[in-house]
């Protein structure tokens, strides 16, 4: 195939490019197409075991007591692990980068905390002798009361969720992630009118169609082998090796095709549990999620409440704007805390507006831990801002092409955040959509561009 | 292996094959562990997701649900019977030159009724693919490159045909 | 793991083997029951099979009779009993309705049975073994307590020759392969300007599928007016029993119920005046 004309059509040698602007075949999807790429559930080893989890079937309870006596007698177990068997008891996905706090358990200890935390786990030799024992495993739980709402969860009466005493995340002292720039609530009581929204957006489960898993190998060296297919290959080894007080070395992991992620498979939490028990056993240990748990137990895109009230100006301008947040990161902290840091970043918009407050509670619940998928924390404001500035120019009686061409991002404004925009194309890709759809913009609004911080002017 | 297990002989790709089945183990399961058949898939071992799709006697059929005793001399064709990477058919060629695969973890399971259906619809609407693809769940590609991909071979497979008749 | 799967070889070996053993698990296309021994949830039980029991047929000789194990692929090709083939096929997909069956599909739990409100809608009778013999029933007596209950075996679904002209609508969130909101099946039919009688079956929306009577009597002897559509629709609001489960809210249910009752009754109204 030839190379399409562009507008360079070559290197700087001038030379043509021979892989730039070409289509190049994907070597991958030969097997995936013929059914031989090799998946983790399609690898299997002599004398592997299965390993289930127990995992608590209410909310919010203590547990007192688990009881393996009737799993035990069900043909082909061979061993059962809980929090006492794990060397260090404590999942905190980024650790080696510093971020805290350390709340998780691989295996739940005094508490749980969601429906589905898991606080033992089962090996048996046949997948279905798994199924039986782990339903057969005993838990004595005594039930807590629970709070699945992001803003009841901050009440005073809440029940509380994390260990540390408060049901949000404390960013350096204080009780969210705040961003000032300008005075927000002066601007506003100076404006015109004041336009607000309240945006709401539920959990979004990742539903890869290759559900979770991983097999722990222990080879005659001492070593052990983990195929898995995480998205982090890195975390999910180094952390494993934190778990079991191992050195790293002691572990290969083998990653490959990953059957959809997209973030989904990046808080991976099988592997050290696989580990242990191969460690433990001296069997290759199977461990894959059954759908129901890949939808009910793994992570979550968090479940987000935003609040934003715009100052505006009856010219069109937006004059201030404020946004409150409160991001669901369920029962574990997970990447929430860093993804509400990302949001308060990001929850003005790509718009350059001159007072701007933010506050993003980073909120804990009763519900599955949330963490990473594509673009979260900034998605979340996407959605909300850009339904609220369609809003805004409906009440105005205003184009919102207009509306955001106007307040777009230009180089060398400030970002409420206080560093200087560089580099920005959101005027020409808001005029290459209006193309795209057949939308007819007025030549002042076509005539505007990126580098030309005048040129906004005013809705007349 | 199970007292109760029996066995039970099924034509698999062409061959005759022989399996031992525990009471209502499903044809995925035997296909997968003792054939070494593993492009069938495993997504959700409900019927849900459409991963375990194979033919039983020329129908796309969800091996997920389907006990191996009901497979007893009839035929059974895998991904693996529908093409290989040295003679792709056209469904897989279209598949993979049309980025209609990304993760993978569907495509076996979408070639096989897309092939069932270019057998009998050789020229398919998109809404037609559409509905016939409506159990094959893809969290990748949007599936509308698989739609594409499948009114190319389709398109690909009637030339074919004009040039050898 | 299932401790033993027999596999019935005629219609009366079946009703034999389930009257027998009303502790057995009796499975049809197996649809609903595969995923339950896939984990375990079968372990130790019995599962007598229909597979082979010779209860996959469709005869046509004014009447329509099924066998209770026939594929909802095979529905889905009757041309020209209406609204029939266009409920199997709003059905799962093409490869589940090639294990789905007639009779599976009339035992499922709800919200799932999308074939029920069609079949009520055209006057269906059942045909159904148990330990006194053989007995027919309509179907709209038997759908409240259940078509078949343990110890019986559904052999057959019949349908009259029908007069008049079928709608039937499915909302769910995907068009396609997801549970249902609500199912609704309405038949009219008319002489001259007059609807003669009218038949109005709903079904997702609650606990069981439901003919409406006070619909079905809103729309008899009525010239299909807009006054009889809204009592019609009204009616229909009224008997139903919402449901809130992880499909739709109750609320949704009812807000959704009103519409496609409606747009049923419109559409088989105007497709019986032609």
């Amino acid at each position: 195939m030839s190379a399409e004309p562009g507008r360079r059509a070559g290197g700087g040698n001038g030379k043509p490019f021979d892989v730039v602007g070409r289509t190049h075949e994907r070597r991958e999807a030969r097997g995936h197409v013929t059914g031989s790429t090799v998946y983790i559930d399609d690898v299997s080893y002599p004398r592997m075991c299965h390993m289930k989890a127990v995992r608590s079937p209410v909310p919010h309870a203590r547990v007192n007591g688990i009881d393996f006596s009737e799993a035990e007698k069900v043909p082909g177990y061979v061993t059962g692990l809980t929090a006492d068997d794990v060397p260090k008891n404590v999942y905190t996905i980024l650790c080696l980068i510093g971020v805290e706090p350390d709340e998780e358990n691989v295996l739940a200890e005094e508490r749980v905390r969601y429906v589905g935390e898991p606080i033992a786990v089962v090996v048996c030799e046949t997948e279905e002798a798994a199924f039986e024992a782990a339903a057969k495993v005993k838990l004595d739980l005594e039930e807590l009361p629970a709070v699945f709402d992001v803003e009841e969860a901050l009440e005073s009466d809440a029940p509380i969720v994390t260990h540390w005493g408060t049901n949000y995340f404390v960013y350096e002292g204080h009780h969210c992630r705040r961003v000032r720039y300008g005075d927000a609530p002066a601007a506003r009581e100076q404006a015109d009118r004041v336009i607000s929204g309240r945006y709401q957006l539920s959990p979004i489960e990742h539903a890869p169609v290759e559900p979770t898993g991983c097999i722990a190998k222990p080879e005659a060296d001492g070593r052990v082998t983990v195929h898995t297919n995480t998205q982090a290959i890195f975390f999910s080894l180094d952390n494993t090796a934190i778990i079991l007080q191992c050195p790293p070395h002691k572990l290969r992991f083998v990653g490959g095709t990953v059957g959809g992620g997209f973030g989904g498979k990046v808080d991976v939490i099988v592997e050290p549990l696989a580990t242990l028990a191969a460690m433990k056993t001296g069997r290759p240990i199977k461990y894959v999620y059954t759908r129901e748990e890949e939808m009910q137990v793994s992570s979550t895109r968090s479940a987000s409440r935003l609040y934003v009230t715009d100052g505006v100006n009856d010219d069109g301008t937006i004059v201030s704007r404020e946004v409150t947040t409160y991001h669901d990161a369920g029962a574990y902290s997970r990447h929430s805390p860093y993804g509400c840091t990302k949001h308060a970043a990001n929850a003005a918009g790509p718009y350059t507006i001159p007072n701007v407050s933010v506050d993003v509670h980073c909120v804990y619940t009763n519900r599955t831990p949330s963490s990473a998928m594509r673009g979260f924390g900034v998605t979340e404001a996407s959605f909300a801002l850009e339904m609220q500035m369609d809003r805004v120019a409906r009440e105005l009686g205003v184009d919102p092409w207009e509306l955001r061409l106007r307040h777009a991002y230009r180089n060398g404004d400030d970002r409420p955040y206080r560093k200087t925009t560089e580099d920005a194309t959101l005027v020409e890709t808001i005029q290459a959509a209006a193309e795209l759809a057949g939308v007819e913009l007025s030549a002042e609004l076509r005539a505007m561009s990126s580098d030309d911080r005048a040129g906004k002017g005013v809705a007349g | 292996m199970a007292a109760n297990a029996r066995a039970i002989s099924f034509e698999l790709n062409g061959e005759s094959v022989a399996a031992l089945a525990k009471p209502l183990e499903t044809l995925q399961s035997v296909l997968r562990e003792q054939l070494g058949m593993t492009g069938t898939k495993a997504g959700c071992r409900q019927g849900g997701c459409g991963s375990c799709t194979v033919h039983v006697d020329g129908e796309p059929t969800l091996s997920c649900l389907v006990p191996v005793e009901h497979v007893a001399d009839r035929e059974v064709t895998t991904i693996e019977g529908l093409g290989s990477a040295e003679e792709p058919s056209p469904l897989q060629a279209a598949f993979h030159e049309g980025f209609a695969t990304q993760c993978g973890f569907c495509s076996p399971g979408m070639i096989a009724v897309a092939s069932a259906l270019l057998e009998r619809n050789p020229d398919p609407t998109p809404e037609e693919i559409g509905e016939a693809l409506a159990g094959n769940v893809c969290r990748c590609t949007g599936i509308a490159p698989i739609i594409a991909a499948v009114e190319d071979a389709a398109a690909r497979m009637r030339e074919g045909e004009e040039v050898r008749t | 793991m299932v401790q033993e799967y027999v596999l019935a070889a005629t219609p009366e070996e079946a009703a034999e083997l389930i009257a027998g053993d009303p502790e057995a698990v009796v499975m049809g296309g197996g649809t609903t029951l595969m995923p339950k021994a896939t984990l375990g949830e079968l372990n130790g039980r019995r599962v007598i099979g229909l597979a082979r029991a010779g209860l996959d047929y469709v005869e046509r000789n004014g009447a329509t009779r099924i066998g209770a194990m026939t594929p909802l692929r095979a529905l889905g090709e009757i041309g020209d009993v209406p609204g029939l083939a266009e409920a199997a096929r709003s059905i799962g997909s093409w490869p589940l309705r090639v294990s789905a069956t007639v009779g599976g599909n009339l035992l499922a739990p709800p919200p799932y049975g999308d074939l029920a409100p069609v079949l009520l809608a055209l006057d269906a009778e059942i045909r159904v073994a148990g330990s006194g013999g053989e007995r027919t029933a309509p179907l709209a007596e038997a759908i409240e307590a259940g078509p078949a209950g343990p110890g019986e075996l559904l052999l057959e679904v019949g349908i009259p020759a029908a007069a008049g002209s079928v709608s039937y609508r499915r909302c769910a969130r995907r068009e396609l392969n997801a549970p249902p909101i609500v199912t609704v099946a309405v038949r009219v039919w008319a002489d001259g300007d007059e609807i003669v009688e009218a038949r109005v079956a709903i079904g997702a929306v609650g606990p069981r599928p439901l003919r409406v009577g006070g619909a079905e009597a809103a729309l008899s002897g009525s010239t299909g007016d807009a006054g009889a559509i809204d009592a019609a629709v009204a009616a229909g609001a009224a008997a139903v029993e919402a449901v809130d489960d992880a499909v739709a809210s109750a609320w949704y249910r009812r807000r959704m119920t009103e519409l496609h009752l409606r747009r049923a009754i419109e559409a088989a109204v105007a497709a019986e005046r032609g």
